[in-house]
């Protein structure tokens, strides 16, 4: 699914060269569920951007789906975006001024198809994370494992293969955490593919592999 | 998947976001409309305007053109004559075909002393010109009741009058019919054959154009029984129709080369044409809407800056939704799109406001002060096209922006 060889990424600050992500080298498998983790600035949320086409890299190599991704055409990486990728973000990103409906049906609506056929499909992506009696719901109105599991639905509405999470369970006490886990794994059994970031070791176990980052190089 | 489509649902998004901020776009919207009726109400006075002074000049025929000597004409190498410089030989040959611009003519013969005029112990202070059976066409005149003089009553001096409204009312009592009737005028009994409609002239008369005359108080008969009156051949002046309105100018030079060779250049002549006042009337119309226009232009300009000033808070406030609607499959023309949309569709509602607001004001300034404006439908398509353009110029920077972020920038925005 994801074939990354060779990736840099540095920033400049104040006329001096920040290496963000070094050489970095990484396969995920089809169907594969791993789990990126490092202490904070160890470059771990620059690579799953990099990986979900949101961030480009400076040099390197990435595939996904056999695809080369071309980090110069930013149409491209939005149509990857589109077809491939569901996003997962610790602060779940919700429009705050539409319902988890209309927030669920958005990416569909971007791939030009009609109403009808986005809510029923938004509809089915809430009932499979077990928040369809909250579609009518504003994002203030859920609460925080609620307004993930709505994010969720977003992220698989248009039934995308990789799924990217970004510390997801960073803004949710432990039982909604384990709940949005619990999900991930179901999703994982049923053939996506997860690739998400955390810090905290007892979430890096939930996946099947966990690859340790520090100062932006692949340490194991 | 049709991107047609997703355009179209684009637009929706971007009602949904003027919806969100709805306090604000209804303020940014009555900027567009107080422009575009402000534009609006300019043109419209400007035509109605035009409409107003065409139509009172209209009341001589537009086509007229007068002819008459030059009485300031000081030339110390002329010698001195008196007389009005035209006789009924003039009128011969002037109608002999020798003027292709003037398609008909007439003398008009004034009388010279104040006649009594009666019908029974009742007066009338009218003034009587003398006129041939072209007359009343040239001069754009209709009649009420009655008929207009013939050839033959021109020829043999018949002693027959066509009178104003006014004329009929110092005259004759409401019930009494005037046809037929025999007027008195310096002794003398004129029938009444013709009754003249009605004209307004409330412009003309209220700046005292042509000293005050009253379209309304005349009494006309013809030139011949006039010169009969007067004791002599002499014409007052001409009064002739061109064949168009921009023929009026060659109308009256062709007829002053004539009269001038004629008379040998004993007289100078000078005239007056309803085409040159319109042209004036025009040149000052067009004056007034151009300063108009750029004042409305301007408030137009500042509603748009509105808009702009708008739309790049709005790119700012909506950083991170931009962000999240690139992460879950907007692509930059998505983007770009919808804000733009927003500007244009605040412009548009805002153009349309602008428009009921215009026409209103227009109808209530028409009921009010009886001046007509009048919305021409180009006038409504330009103000409808430029609070699209004003959309356009003023949502395409933000737009833009909105558009030129990189997903992951946008979504680490707070």
């Amino acid at each position: 699914m994801i074939q990354i060889e060779g990736l840099c990424k540095s920033y400049w600050r104040s006329g001096i060269e920040l290496a963000v992500i070094r050489d970095v080298d990484l396969v995920v498998s089809d169907g594969e569920f791993i789990a990126i983790m490092g202490p904070s600035g160890s470059g771990k949320s620059t690579l799953l951007n990099i990986i979900g086409c949101l961030d480009i890299a400076d040099r390197g190599y990435y595939r996904l789906d056999g695809q080369m991704v071309d980090p110069g055409i930013p149409h491209h990486l939005a149509r990857l975006r589109a077809r491939y990728i569901g996003f997962v973000f610790q602060s779940f990103n919700l429009i705050p001024t539409r319902s988890a409906l209309d927030n669920v049906a958005l990416p569909l609506l971007y791939q030009g198809m009609s109403r009808s056929a986005r809510n029923s499909r938004a509809r089915n992506a809430l009932q499979r994370v077990g928040v369809a009696d909250r579609s009518a719901h504003l994002p203030s109105q859920l609460s925080g494992g609620q307004q993930q599991r709505v994010a969720i639905a977003r992220a698989l509405v248009n039934q995308p293969r990789l799924l990217i999470a970004d510390e997801p369970t960073g803004a949710l006490d432990s039982r909604n955490g384990s709940q949005v886990l619990t999900l991930f794994r179901a999703l994982h059994d049923e053939g996506h593919t997860l690739v998400m970031v955390t810090h905290d070791p007892a979430i890096g176990e939930w996946a099947d592999r966990v690859v340790m980052l520090n100062d932006g190089a692949v340490v194991s | 998947m049709n991107s047609l489509h997703i355009f179209i649902e684009l637009l929706g998004e971007a009602l949904l976001a003027l919806r969100d901020n709805r306090l604000r776009s209804l303020l940014s919207v009555v900027g567009i409309a107080i422009g575009i009726a402000a534009v609006m109400t300019v043109s419209a006075v400007s035509s109605g305007g035009k409409a107003f002074v065409t139509k009172e000049l209209e009341t001589f025929g537009l086509r007229s053109v007068w002819v008459f000597r030059d009485y300031a004409d000081k030339d110390p190498n002329r010698r001195v004559r008196q007389g009005s410089g035209l006789v009924d030989q003039d009128m011969a040959i002037l109608s002999g075909g020798c003027c292709p611009a003037v398609h008909r003519l007439s003398p008009v013969t004034l009388v010279e002393n104040d006649p009594i005029i009666q019908w029974g112990n009742r007066y009338s202070n009218a003034e009587i010109k003398g006129v041939n059976a072209d007359y009343l066409v040239i001069n754009n005149d209709r009649l009420k009741f009655g008929r207009g003089f013939r050839q033959v009553h021109i020829n043999s001096r018949r002693p027959v009058a066509l009178i104003g409204e006014t004329v009929r009312k110092d005259l004759f009592p409401q019930t009494e019919n005037p046809l037929g009737r025999h007027l008195r005028i310096a002794g003398r009994k004129y029938r009444v054959i013709g009754v003249l409609q009605y004209k307004s002239r409330d412009l003309l008369a209220s700046i005292g154009s042509k000293g005050g005359e009253d379209a309304n108080n005349r009494i006309l008969l013809p030139y011949t029984l006039v010169q009969q009156i007067n004791g002599n051949r002499e014409i007052s002046y001409l009064q002739a129709e061109a064949v168009s309105l921009n023929q009026a100018e060659r109308a009256v030079a062709q007829l002053k080369q004539v009269l001038e060779r004629r008379h040998r250049g004993a007289y100078q002549y000078t005239q007056v044409t309803l085409a040159s006042y319109l042209k004036t009337v025009e040149r000052i119309l067009n004056g007034i809407t151009a300063m108009g226009v750029v004042a409305a232009s301007t408030s137009l300009l500042v509603g748009g800056i509105g808009v702009a000033g708008i739309m790049s808070t709005a790119v700012v406030e909506r950083v991170r939704e931009i962000g999240v609607r690139m992460a879950i499959g907007a692509n930059r023309r998505h983007i770009l799109f919808q804000f733009l949309a927003e500007a244009v569709l605040i412009s548009v509602i805002g153009g349309i406001a602008g428009l009921v607001v215009g026409l209103l004001l227009g109808g209530l300034l028409d009921l009010v002060t009886g001046f007509p404006l009048i919305p021409t439908p180009s006038g409504i398509l330009i103000g409808l096209t430029v609070s699209v353009l004003v959309g356009l110029a003023s949502g395409y920077y933000p737009a833009r922006r909105a558009a030129a972020f990189l997903p992951v920038e946008a979504l680490r925005h707070e």
